[in-house]
């Protein structure tokens, strides 16, 4: 799967030289909390969804909030605006909620890329569209997510939920391109069968 | 979907050609394969219906201004006790610490030193690195001295630098060449997984 992907740096930089959120960036470098504030208004539902997504606790996912804001203050002056603003804040994020995770000592149970999917029955039993459709609910939805490993659920709010590209998802997660792709393939398949059984009735949210 | 690399390369973009930022070739390539393949065709609806559904499943509350209040704080709490002068005996203390630490750091330098380099290996120590791997460390608040210098002596570091105004330290990794990826990760990795010891560690 060695592909070259023609999205790079260089995108990343010519999205970095027209992102609004820079010269918040520079003024909080410069000591302004009003540009604090504007930043924080700006992206803090997003970088709480984010944690609340991982760590499935609104009010850790707070705390991690704020010690992403801390860290943006110490650091504003070391931003180099090689990415946007909003890629800078969640790989900030990544990294505060792994501590946490951490902490929790829960790190370890979660973050399979290529095995997590070994093992899986045979996934054309499984009509697609039918296990999404019979599990329209979001709260279906929401247990399958939950049962992903966190490098998988980090992936699936990424691409999904916020929209990103591959390669900002990578410099977010900081790993290769080609791991995004691997774990979003296997969260995907891992959610088809979650779906699917769902829909065959068995007891998926155990 | 079958498992033929192709396929499994084209499966592994849709969800960035129905989240939208797929390149434009990768995108045109990408719709020409679904025009001929059916099953892709059903795995790019599954995709998108995905989508939807986690946008839908989402259930974070507003955070509030609450997280913002705190981190203000605490960077004025921080600021704060960086600007006021410490009781003599905790700048005694932490100046001490600081001393063994530093001097842990060049006994070690000068036992793994490839040759004696005399009065130069001395003036090397304040902040100069010379090309050599430097870490941003900051240590957790109750780490003790003892802890930070067995740490930093079973990775051969040397603290050239800090703390800053927020308390961060600059760290040498002294016996890992600059371009050695894999040694400085797992100098990084064996730093970070001593949560009780460093607070935060990145490359500079």
């Amino acid at each position: 799967m060695n592909r070259s992907v023609p999205w790079s740096d260089t995108s990343l930089e010519d999205a970095a030289t027209v992102d609004p959120d820079r010269a918040l960036v520079d003024r909080i470098a410069a000591g302004s909390e009003e540009a604090m504030t504007e930043l924080y208004g700006r992206h803090a539902r997003r970088l709480h969804a984010f944690a609340v997504a991982r760590l499935r606790d609104p009010a850790a996912a707070a705390d991690v909030l704020s010690e992403v804001m801390v860290e943006v203050w110490r650091r504003a002056d070391r931003f180099e605006g090689r990415a946007r603003v909003s890629t800078w804040l969640f790989g900030i994020a990544h990294h505060k909620v792994i501590d946490e995770l951490r902490r929790r000592g829960a790190r370890g149970l979660a973050s399979a890329d290529d095995d997590e999917a070994a093992g899986l029955p045979d996934l054309h039993a499984v009509d697609p569209v039918r296990a999404i459709d019979a599990a329209g609910e979001a709260e279906r939805l929401r247990r399958c997510l939950e049962r992903l490993g966190d490098s998988h659920r980090e992936a699936v709010h990424l691409a999904f939920f916020e929209d990103l590209s591959c390669a900002e998802i990578a410099e977010i997660a900081a790993c290769p391109i080609g791991t995004v792709k691997t774990r979003l393939f296997h969260a995907k398949r891992l959610l088809k069968r979650c779906l699917g059984g769902e829909t065959e009735g068995s007891d998926a949210g155990a | 979907m079958p498992e033929h690399d192709g396929d499994r390369e084209r499966d592994e973009l849709l969800p960035f050609l129905a989240n939208g930022t797929l390149e434009p070739e990768e995108r045109a390539a990408l719709e020409r394969a679904l025009e001929e393949d059916e099953p892709l065709r059903h795995e790019l609806d599954f995709v998108a219906r995905l989508r939807t559904g986690v946008k839908a499943a989402s259930d974070a509350p507003d955070p509030g201004e609450l997280p913002l209040r705190r981190a203000l704080k605490r960077i004025e709490r921080e600021e704060a006790r960086t600007r006021r002068p410490s009781p003599w005996w905790r700048a005694a203390a932490i100046a001490a610490g600081i001393a063994v630490v530093v001097q842990s750091g060049v006994i070690v330098r000068q036992l793994y030193a490839p040759a004696p380099g005399g009065p130069e290996l001395l003036g090397e120590r304040t902040t100069a690195t010379d090309g050599r791997v430097v870490l941003q460390v900051t240590f957790a608040a109750e780490a003790r001295e003892a802890e930070i210098r067995t740490l930093l002596r079973s990775l051969r570091a040397t603290i050239v630098d800090g703390p800053s105004a927020a308390g961060v330290y600059r760290v040498a990794l002294d016996g890992v060449a600059p371009g050695d990826a894999a040694a400085i990760e797992g100098a990084i990795g064996r730093l970070a997984a001593r949560g009780d010891v460093v607070r935060h560690v990145a490359r500079e």
